[in-house]
């Protein structure tokens, strides 16, 4: 089998799908994780059996939402409780039409078997084959992007939930492009402890075939991206999350149609060294 | 010349001692200043609403009301200008604004909570103009559609008049409470698409919000249909075209089908007669004198059908195009730029419609009832011996208007009369647009309306991003190109015909290009006829560049010195895109 779908037990394992495809996978029966399905690659290119198998999927994928996709990796080993390989491997996103999907795949797969990742591994001293998985999931374009973590990463205060939010999709947040605003939440008080907007200068949109980072329109740029209504919302999201997988988490969440979609969820890796 | 230089951490200013910032009045336009300090302040001309000398009645009947209307609201929308001089120099009326002075941190909290307000009122424009200050409005008009004026006994006319006053004050609070507001979606609008779209201009924003239809829109299609009606009696028709007001309107009732017209004009001038040229009340109402309503049925009558109604269709087409142009662009933004996006483009919308109804339901038709009122008391003046001519009673103030009204022996007819023939001989005198004291630097206004009314008077106002003056006073390096504002794109090439009243207007042919000093919305019919337009006075917001984009001509306002460099005959071309008038 070299395509299983998010959900079922054949994601669900880290050992087999990566740590950041099996966490959604799990967590995809109770929570609105965008749908798609994990590819298990063999060597560098795709054989012709798993691109008429890509086909099939990704049309099925895409038959009651747009045919824009997001393609990332979810590399064995990655997102293990021990090293957080954020950033270290391509993602693309907003990727429409077969051939389009299938290149992408490719780059995915081509990008971890990088020098640069190979050797952030090794410095971490992780052992083993690297086994690149991809992962193909229903595209969301969002309005709002969000990075949450269920503890105060600066301090290891537990009793708090700290928000990054900017305009747009993920990218530029993600990628430390633009200053986010910051939100932080008490988890039992549900209330708003500290509120930073920030100046937003830029925020990737989507445009023909991928996206693009743009300007924020002067007029939007101080506004604050989050309603306190949203933030109690992820404030109980990532509460719930810490308490089902027993560690603190650090989530992606994007804001589209009136609703949270949660695109990854990790331990948070850098704990330990503050809050021991 | 002797300057002081004056270093800053961040910057050099030159400032000019007062003897180099003093203006020096021409030698025909001697100046004598009745309170001596007065020549220390900057005094500029509002040569877009009063192009020409002032009579003394509108003057002291609108100062005060307008003066009293705009205190109501100074505070409540904390208003970046908290009052304004106005003194009469060789018949002309000139400016002076008084800023609101603070602390740095006090001017910084007003500038938050003006914008705060006019926030708030602007994200509920349409409903607030719709259900509250346009209904307001209509029933201030019921007082005077109410009464009957050529019966009334002069105790019940005296008290009329002082409930007249009151509703003045009143009409002009609602014209302040819609200004502010009015400018500030326009302006947001403004910004918010420029910035949006890199490389547009104001103008591209201004496709958006045109086409809507308006009272000056409709009072121009009322006309239009009088022009059809017109057509269809060939005898009507004939007269029309080739008779004057006084021939035309002995002519009608004996010409075949003439009653049937005569009595859809009356209607008409019942129902929109009341307006002047421009703002001022010493030119006739089209109901006294209907010349220019002639002049335009005239021009019209040559037209063939439906040219105004599928020119306005177009723009209205051309806006919606521009609408879902945009709408897809943004498609790809987040919900925030698209909802703020939306928000604004509604409000300017509703703002612009509310800018020319305004001047329907306040300055012309809405001040036409105040100033029929004064007319009537001018009639009887004129019957009891105490006045030559009824119109003469605008060259009176309204002190000398009760006090006759009191005292039926006071005769003043004399004063009026020389005071009408002083003011017709300063109208002959170019003006200039400041005397007194140039500021040392130019005035700081956060708010829109502020700017825009500082900049009708040609006040020295800084851009957010400029220090010029605005009117464009600079000549281009061609001598044979004028410069202005760009106020409706494209171009047009056509013989220029310099109209600088509305009695004159008969002389406008298809495709001329209409040189004038100003327009205001009874100017509106003629916007059909002209191939194009260039003002003295004015920017894209004014009357004659909003009607310009509507009727889908090339206009170039704010040109300054148009009237007085371009020969009338003369064939040049605007730009409006670029806002250049070149003379072939």
């Amino acid at each position: 089998m070299n395509i299983a779908w998010l959900g079922t037990p054949a994601t669900q394992d880290p050992r087999r799908v990566g740590g950041k495809a099996a966490h959604l996978s799990r967590l995809a029966a109770f929570l609105p994780v965008p749908p798609g399905f994990c590819i298990f690659p063999n060597g560098h290119r795709l054989t012709n059996r798993q691109r008429r198998e890509l086909a099939e999927n990704y049309k099925q994928l895409t038959r009651e939402s747009s045919l824009s996709v997001a393609v990332r990796s979810s590399a064995i080993g990655e997102d293990g409780q021990r090293a957080s390989f954020a950033g270290q491997y391509e993602s693309y996103l907003n990727i429409q039409g077969v051939e389009k999907v299938a290149e992408a795949v490719e780059r995915c797969i081509e990008s971890v078997y990088t020098a640069r990742a190979v050797a952030y591994r090794q410095s971490h001293g992780l052992a083993g084959q690297i086994t690149p998985v991809v992962l193909v999931q229903q595209f969301i374009s969002a309005d709002v992007s969000c990075v949450v973590f269920s503890v105060d990463p600066r301090t290891g205060a537990r009793d708090r939930v700290v928000v990054n939010a900017a305009w747009g999709l993920g990218e530029s947040l993600v990628g430390g492009m633009v200053t986010p605003d910051l939100y932080v939440i008490a988890k039992n008080g549900l209330e708003v402890l500290a509120t930073e907007i920030a100046e937003k200068q830029v925020m990737t949109i989507t445009c023909p075939g991928g996206t693009c980072e743009i300007p924020v329109p002067r007029a939007l740029r101080s506004k604050p991206c989050l309603t306190q209504c949203q933030l109690l919302q992820l404030m109980s999201l990532s509460a719930d999350l810490e308490a089902r997988q027993g560690w603190p988490v650090d989530l992606e969440c994007v804001y589209a149609a009136a609703k949270f979609y949660l695109v990854q969820c990790r331990p948070i890796t850098t704990l330990r060294q503050v809050a021991a | 010349m002797q300057t002081t230089f004056r270093t800053t951490p961040l910057s050099l200013h030159i400032e000019r001692t007062e003897s180099d910032r003093r203006i020096t009045p021409p030698a025909n336009f001697p100046v004598h200043w009745l309170h001596p300090e007065d020549e220390q302040c900057h005094w500029t001309r509002d040569r877009e609403h009063t192009p020409h000398p002032i009579t003394p009645m509108f003057l002291s009947v609108v100062a005060p009301c307008a003066g009293e209307g705009r205190g109501r609201v100074i505070e409540r929308y904390a208003e970046a200008i908290v009052g304004r001089a106005d003194r009469v120099i060789n018949g002309y009326n000139y400016t002076y604004y008084i800023l609101f002075s603070g602390s740095p941190e006090e001017i910084k909290a007003r500038v938050r909570r003006h914008k705060q307000v006019m926030n708030e009122i602007c994200a509920r424009l349409s409903e607030t103009w719709q259900k509250e200050w346009k209904p307001a409005l209509e029933t201030l008009w019921h007082y005077w559609q109410d009464f009957d004026l050529e019966n009334a006994t002069m105790d019940a006319l005296r008290e009329h008049l002082n409930g007249t006053i009151q509703r003045t004050v009143r009409m002009y609070e609602i014209h302040y409470l819609m200004g502010s507001p009015m400018w500030f979606a326009l302006d947001e609008f403004e910004k918010y698409y420029t910035d949006l779209f890199s490389g547009a201009t104001a103008l591209d924003a201004h496709r958006l919000l045109q086409g809507f239809d308006n009272k000056t829109l409709q009072i121009g299609r009322a006309l239009w249909d009088l022009s059809r009606l017109a057509r269809q009696n060939p005898n009507v028709a004939e007269l029309i075209g080739g008779f004057s007001t006084n021939d035309i309107l002995t002519q009608l009732p004996k010409t075949p089908g003439g009653k049937e017209f005569q009595a859809a004009l009356d209607h008409f001038l019942q129902t929109y007669g009341c307006r002047t040229d421009l703002w001022d009340w010493g030119y006739p109402a089209w109901d006294e004198d209907p010349t220019p309503v002639f002049a335009s049925l005239k021009a019209y009558i040559l037209q063939p059908d439906c040219d105004m109604l599928a020119r306005l269709a177009e723009t209205a087409a051309e806006r919606e195009n521009a609408i879902a142009e945009a709408r897809e662009k943004l498609g790809h933004y987040p919900l925030a730029v698209r909802e703020h996006f939306e928000t604004l483009l509604a409000a300017a919308q509703t703002a612009l419609v509310m800018s020319e109804d305004h001047t329907y339901y306040i300055d012309f038709n809405g001040l036409g009832w105040v100033r029929r009122v004064v007319k009537e008391f001018g009639k009887r003046f004129t019957v009891s011996g105490q006045l030559y001519d009824a119109s003469d009673v605008f060259y009176l103030k309204m002190d000398d208007l009760k006090a006759m009204a009191a005292d039926p022996s006071l005769n003043l007819a004399e004063l009026a009369r020389n005071r009408r023939l002083e003011l017709e001989s300063w109208a002959c005198h170019p003006a200039p647009f400041e005397l007194g004291t140039r500021p040392v630097a130019p005035l700081q206004l956060y708010s829109a309306d502020a700017r825009r009314m500082a900049r009708y008077t040609g006040a020295w106002v800084a851009d957010s991003d400029s220090f010029s003056p605005w009117e464009v006073t600079a000549p281009h390096s061609d001598p044979n190109i004028l410069r202005g504002h760009a106020g409706s794109s494209g171009k047009a090439c056509g013989r220029a015909r310099i109209i600088l009243s509305l009695s004159d207007a008969q002389r406008l042919e298809k495709g001329d290009i209409l040189i004038t000093t100003t327009t205001a919305p009874p100017w509106t019919p003629l916007f059909l006829t002209a191939g194009g337009l260039v003002t003295d006075a004015g920017g894209l917001l004014s009357h004659g560049a909003v009607v310009s984009r509507e009727y889908r001509i090339p206009a170039v306002v704010g040109a300054s010195i148009a009237t007085t460099t371009i020969h009338d005959g003369q064939w040049i071309e605007v730009d409006g895109t670029n806002g250049l008038v070149r003379l072939l």
